[in-house]
C-alpha cells in the first residue's frame, strides 16, 4: 500500500496579553470597525451573518471577521475545504468572544475582545515537527517518573506553573499508549535515520523509560503473584480520595482510607508486598529521592491497564528487546506472572480480597451476569488477545497454550463476535440508542485487542472471526475519524478507511496539549440531542483545534466545550503520537520531507 | 360529524372457519353492515383451506364492506415488539392484500406504538393512520410521529364506538377504518409516502430489508449487515415511555386536523444543495401552518461515509453534517438560518 503523504500545515498559536501591556500595538485600539458584507458567503460561517462587526485582511489573502460571538477567518485558497473557514473563540483563543477590534500583521492578526488582547499567530510544522512539539511538551510538564498522562497548572494557561503531583487513575494504560507511541517512532527512526543517529538514540531512551514506568507498575505492589498497580504515587503527594491505595512498609502494604475502601468495609486492610522489584526499575522513584517505604500504588486495576501493557510489551519485546536483552528479560517475567496469574484465577484479576477487581474479569461468570453480558464480546477477544500476546513474547509457554485451547473450547472465538448484537440489544433494554450507550474507553480496547488478534492469527478460520469481531465494533468506531482506530482498523481488516479524514486530525491537532475549552454553542455545527433525550452531540466532528481536548475515552461529537481540566491542564501528546507513529511504523502515512 | 360505530371481529383461532362464517352472517344480515375483521395470515389460512370460502370473503373485501384488521400478519401478543417484527408483519401483510384483494389498506390496529422507529415503518408501509387499542389520549385524533418529519394519525379505541358484531343494531352506522379516515384525508392516496413499495412485486420481501435499510439510524443498518442472522427477531424493544403523541387538547376535531395536515406544503421553492453526490434530499416541509421554522431530510444513498455541507440560501443556512452510510438525518431551521438536528419535530398547535 503506498502510504498517503501529510504535507506541512499551519497551526494556531495565540499569544495572550492583558489589556494594558505595553507590547500591544496602539493601533490596534485605534482600528476602525468596518462590519463585513458576507450575504453571499459561500461556506458555513460559526456566527450569524449579523453578529460579525468587524474585519480586516491579511498578507496572506485570509479575511478576518470579528464577531461578537468569536473570531472566523477566511482563506479563499486554502487546499483544503476543512481549513477554509477557521474559528477562533474562548479559553483556547480568546479570553472572551465579544470581539471589538482587528489589526492585521503581515500573516497574524491582533484581536482585541472585551476583557484582553490575543495576538493570533500562526507557525508552519510538518507532521513529524509536531509531533516532536508536542512529545517535548509531554516529556516537559506532564511527565512524572515516566509516566506520561496529564499535569494540572497552577495558573491557566501558564505551563509555568505545573503542580509537582498529579494522580491519574489510568496512568498505567495511558503511558502504555504513549510508551508504544515512541517505539514505533524509534524503530520508524532506526530505518530512516539508522541505529546510531542521535535522534534515533534519544527517542529510544524516552521510549526506554516509558516503558520502564510501566513495567514499575507490575513490581510496585510487591505481591509477587503477577497482580499489578493502575499506578502509584510517593510519600509527599496529594492523594485522591477514590480508589484503593497502599502504603508501602517493610514486607506489609496497609490499604488507606478511603471511600472506597470504606465502601468494602477495607480500610486498613494488610497485603504482602515484599516481593523485589527488579533493580532497573528502581531509578525512577530513587532519582527522585525516594525508596520502597514511599511508594503508595493504587489497586483495583481493570482491563483498560492490562489492555495497553499487553500492547506495550509485545511490541517492547519486539523491538526494544533486540538492543536491550535485560529489559527483554523483564518483560518475559512481567507477562508470565501476570498472565499465569489470570489462569490461575479463572481468567480474572484478583486483589487482596481473593476476589476480583471491578473491571478485570474476562470468564464466564461474568459474560453471563447482567452486568458483563454486554461486555461479554470484547472482554473474550482481550483475554484471546493476552493469551495469544504471552505466548508470543514467551516464545511459546505450554500453560498458556492450554489457556488458549481452554477459552476456545468454551466459545470465546465465537462470543468475539458478539459485540454489536449484545450492545445494541443492551442499549435497547436502557432505552438509549448506541452512541449514547456506549463508554467510549472500550473503543481503545476493542481497536487494541481485535488488531492484535489478526495480526497475530496464522489460521484463516479464525483470523475471519477476529474480522467480524472488530467489524462489529465499526458502527460507533468510525463515526470518530480518530487516525488511531481507522489504521489499526486498516491493517487489521484490509478494509477501505478514509485516510483524508484521518489525516486531518494531524492537521488540525493543535500543537499544544494544553486543554483550554472552546466554544461550541455555534451556527455551522447544529447541535441534536441523542435518542433518549439525555445526551447531546454535535452534528459533524469539529476540526480538533476547535475540539475539546481530551484522552481516547471520550466522544469526540460531544456537545462539550472542554474535558479534564481545562485551562488548568496539560494533557499527554499520546493521542496525536500513539497514531501517529503507529501510521508512519506500518507505512501507511509518511511526512511531505520524508 | 356523525357518531359512527365500528363493528370489529377478532378471529377465535380455535375456530377460525366458524369466524369467517359469523363474519359472511353478519354481512349478509344486513347490506348496510360493514365489518373491520381478521388479521392478513387468517385471511391466507382460510385461502388455503377453505378456497370456496374466501372467494366469498374476497368478495365482500372487494365490495368494501369488510376491511382486514391490519399491519399485522397476525395479532400480536407480546407488548414488546422488535422493528423487524412489525416490518415484516406489514409488509408481508399488504403484499397479501394487494395480491388478493388488488389493494392495500391503510388503517392499521392494534397494540399501542411506542417506537417512533415502528411509526417510521409504518408511515412508509403506506399505513397512514393506526387504531391503537386502549390508549389512553385526550383527543380523538393525534400525531404519532416519527423521529423525522414524518407521522402517521393515531386514533385511540377508546375514542372510538367500537362494539362486537353481537352487539350491532340497526340503528348502528357501520363503516370501515379506511372509509372513516378517508374523509379527513380526502383521499390516503394523496399523502406522500417516502418508500413507494410494489406489493405486487414477487420480490417485495427483500423490501423488508430495503425498508431496514433506509430507516434513518445507521445502527439498525448495522444490525442487518453485520449480524442479521443474528437475533434481531428477538430484539424487544424496550422503548418505554417515548410515545410521541400530539394530543390536540383545544381543538379535537379530527376536520381541522386534516385542515392543518393540507397546510403542511412541500415548498417547492426552496432550493438545498450539499456537497455530496450520493446524499439526496428527501424531503422538505415547513413544520406547520403559520410557523417559519422548515425542517429539511437528507439522506446518504450509498455506502459512503462524508462530511458535508449542507446549504439554503434562501433561509441563510448553512452547516456542517456528517452522514454515514444509508443514514437520514433530519434538521428544523428557523427564519435566521439556525439548524437545530430534529429526532422529534415540535407538535403541530393547533390553538
Amino acid at each position: 500500500m503506498k502510504p498517503y503523504i501529510l504535507k506541512r500545515h499551519l497551526n494556531r498559536v495565540p499569544v495572550f496579553y492583558e489589556i494594558d501591556s505595553p507590547e500591544i500595538p496602539k493601533a490596534l485600539f485605534e482600528a476602525e470597525c468596518v462590519k463585513p458584507d458576507l450575504t453571499d458567503f459561500p461556506l458555513p460561517l460559526p456566527s450569524k451573518k449579523k453578529d460579525y462587526t468587524c474585519f480586516v485582511k491579511t498578507d496572506d489573502g485570509a479575511e478576518w471577521y470579528g464577531a461578537t460571538t468569536g473570531l472566523t477567518r477566511y482563506d479563499a485558497n486554502a487546499e483544503r475545504i476543512e481549513d477554509k473557514v477557521m474559528y477562533f473563540a474562548a479559553d483556547r483563543h480568546l479570553n472572551d468572544n465579544n470581539v471589538q477590534k482587528l489589526l492585521a500583521d503581515g500573516n497574524s492578526v491582533w484581536v482585541k475582545t472585551e476583557t484582553g488582547v490575543v495576538h493570533m499567530t500562526f507557525v508552519e510544522y510538518s507532521t513529524d515537527e509536531k509531533a516532536n512539539v508536542l512529545l517535548q511538551e509531554s516529556l516537559d510538564i506532564v511527565d512524572r517518573r515516566g509516566m506520561i498522562s496529564q499535569r494540572y497548572l497552577e495558573k491557566a494557561r501558564d505551563l509555568s506553573t505545573k503542580y509537582y503531583d498529579n494522580e491519574c487513575d489510568n496512568d498505567g494504560g495511558f503511558t502504555a499508549a504513549y510508551a508504544v507511541g515512541e517505539i514505533f517512532h524509534y524503530a520508524t527512526l532506526v530505518r530512516e535515520k539508522g541505529a546510531d543517529d542521535p535522534e534515533t538514540l534519544r527517542i529510544k531512551d524516552v521510549a526506554t523509560r516509558a516503558t520502564e514506568a510501566c513495567l514499575l507498575l507490575f513490581y510496585v505492589p510487591g505481591r509477587g503473584d503477577g497482580f499489578f498497580a493502575r499506578t502509584y504515587m510517593c510519600a509527599d503527594e496529594r492523594l485522591p480520595d477514590d480508589g484503593l491505595f497502599f502504603t508501602r512498609k517493610g514486607d506489609t502494604a496497609t490499604l488507606r482510607d478511603s471511600g472506597y475502601a470504606r465502601h468494602l468495609n477495607a480500610s486498613g486492610a494488610e497485603c504482602y508486598c515484599g516481593a523485589p522489584i527488579p533493580e532497573r526499575l528502581k531509578h525512577l522513584y530513587t532519582d527522585s529521592g525516594y525508596t520502597e517505604d514511599d511508594l503508595i500504588y493504587k489497586a483495583d486495576t481493570s482491563s483498560d491497564e492490562v489492555t495497553l501493557q499487553y500492547l506495550l510489551m509485545r511490541y517492547a519485546h519486539e523491538i526494544l528487546g533486540p538492543v536491550d536483552p535485560e529489559l527483554d528479560e523483564i518483560i518475559k517475567e512481567t507477562i508470565k506472572n501476570t498472565t499465569y496469574h489470570f489462569i490461575d484465577h479463572g481468567y480474572q484479576m484478583c486483589d487482596f480480597h481473593g476476589g476480583p477487581t471491578a473491571w478485570a474479569k474476562w470468564n464466564l461468570d461474568y459474560f453471563n451476569s447482567e452486568m458483563g453480558w454486554s461486555d461479554g464480546a470484547l472482554n473474550a477477544a482481550e483475554m484471546m488477545f493476552y493469551l495469544k500476546a504471552a505466548d508470543l513474547v514467551l516464545g511459546g509457554d505450554e500453560k498458556i497454550k492450554k489457556a488458549l485451547e481452554d477459552v476456545y473450547s468454551l466459545g470465546y472465538p465465537e462470543l468475539a463476535t458478539k459485540h454489536h448484537e449484545r450492545f445494541y440489544k443492551a442499549s435497547m433494554a436502557n432505552d438509549y440508542d448506541l452512541r449514547e450507550d456506549m463508554m467510549y474507553g472500550d473503543h481503545m480496547l476493542a481497536v487494541v485487542s481485535f488488531w492484535q488478534l489478526c495480526d497475530l492469527e496464522k489460521e484463516d478460520e479464525y483470523l475471519e472471526k477476529w474480522k467480524k469481531g472488530f467489524r462489529s465494533w465499526r458502527t460507533t468506531i468510525a463515526k470518530e475519524h480518530s487516525p488511531c482506530y481507522d489504521y489499526a482498523y486498516t491493517l487489521a481488516t484490509g478494509d477501505e478507511i478514509d485516510m483524508e479524514r484521518a489525516a486531518n486530525y494531524f492537521y488540525r491537532c493543535p500543537p499544544s496539549r494544553l486543554a483550554s475549552g472552546v466554544t461550541i454553542n455555534r451556527k455551522d455545527y447544529p447541535m441534536q440531542y441523542r435518542f433518549s433525550g439525555k445526551t447531546k452531540e454535535l452534528s459533524s466532528l469539529l476540526p480538533a483545534d476547535e475540539r475539546f481536548i481530551a484522552k481516547y475515552d471520550r466522544n469526540p461529537m460531544a456537545y462539550c466545550a472542554e474535558d479534564s481540566g481545562g485551562m488548568y491542564c496539560v494533557e499527554s501528546c499520546f493521542v496525536y503520537t500513539f497514531a501517529y507513529w503507529t501510521g508512519r511504523y506500518f507505512g501507511l502515512i509518511k511526512g511531505e520531507e520524508e | 360529524m356523525k357518531n359512527y360505530t365500528f363493528a370489529v371481529l377478532k378471529a377465535d383461532k380455535e375456530n377460525l372457519s366458524g369466524s369467517f362464517k359469523k363474519a359472511i352472517a353478519f354481512l349478509e344480515k344486513n347490506e348496510n353492515n360493514k365489518l373491520n375483521a381478521f388479521y392478513a395470515g387468517e385471511y391466507k389460512i382460510i385461502k388455503k383451506n377453505e378456497p370456496e370460502l374466501f372467494e366469498k370473503v374476497k368478495a365482500f373485501v372487494e365490495a368494501e364492506k369488510l376491511q382486514p384488521l391490519g399491519a399485522w400478519w397476525c395479532e400480536s401478543t407480546d407488548e414488546k415488539i422488535s422493528l423487524e417484527n412489525i416490518a415484516r408483519n406489514t409488509l408481508y401483510s399488504q403484499k397479501f392484500f394487494k395480491k388478493n384483494f388488488g389493494k392495500i389498506f391503510r388503517t392499521g390496529y392494534g397494540k399501542k406504538i411506542n417506537n417512533p422507529l415502528a411509526v417510521e415503518i409504518l408511515f412508509r408501509s403506506k399505513t397512514n393512520c393506526y387504531i391503537e387499542e386502549d390508549v389512553c389520549a385526550k383527543a380523538d385524533f393525534y400525531w404519532l410521529d416519527t423521529k423525522n418529519i414524518n407521522r402517521i394519525l393515531g386514533i385511540s379505541t377508546n375514542n372510538l364506538n367500537i362494539k362486537a358484531v353481537d352487539e350491532i343494531t340497526s340503528d348502528d352506522e357501520t363503516i370501515l377504518f379506511d372509509d372513516y379516515v378517508n374523509q379527513f384525508y380526502n383521499n390516503l392516496d394523496d399523502v406522500d409516502a417516502v418508500a413507494d413499495i410494489d406489493y405486487s412485486d414477487p420480490a417485495a420481501e427483500t423490501e423488508i430489508e430495503k425498508l431496514l435499510l433506509s430507516l434513518e439510524t445507521a445502527d439498525v443498518v448495522n444490525v442487518i449487515k453485520n449480524g442479521a442472522e443474528s437475533k434481531i427477531k428477538e430484539i424487544n424493544c424496550a422503548w418505554k415511555n417515548l410515545l410521541c403523541t400530539c394530543p390536540c387538547a383545544n381543538k379535537d376535531k379530527a376536520e381541522e386536523i386534516a385542515k392543518e395536515l393540507e397546510n403542511v406544503e412541500i415548498c417547492a421553492n426552496e432550493i438545498f444543495e450539499t456537497t455530496s453526490e450520493t446524499v439526496e434530499l428527501v424531503a422538505l416541509k415547513k413544520c406547520c401552518k403559520n410557523s417559519d421554522k422548515v425542517v429539511i431530510r437528507i439522506r446518504q444513498t450509498a455506502d459512503v461515509s462524508e462530511k458535508i455541507i449542507v446549504k439554503s440560501k434562501l433561509l441563510d443556512a448553512c452547516f456542517w453534517v456528517d452522514i454515514e452510510p444509508y443514514e437520514t438525518r433530519s434538521f428544523l431551521i428557523d427564519s435566521e438560518g439556525i439548524a437545530v438536528e430534529s429526532n422529534i419535530i415540535e407538535n403541530i398547535d393547533i390553538a
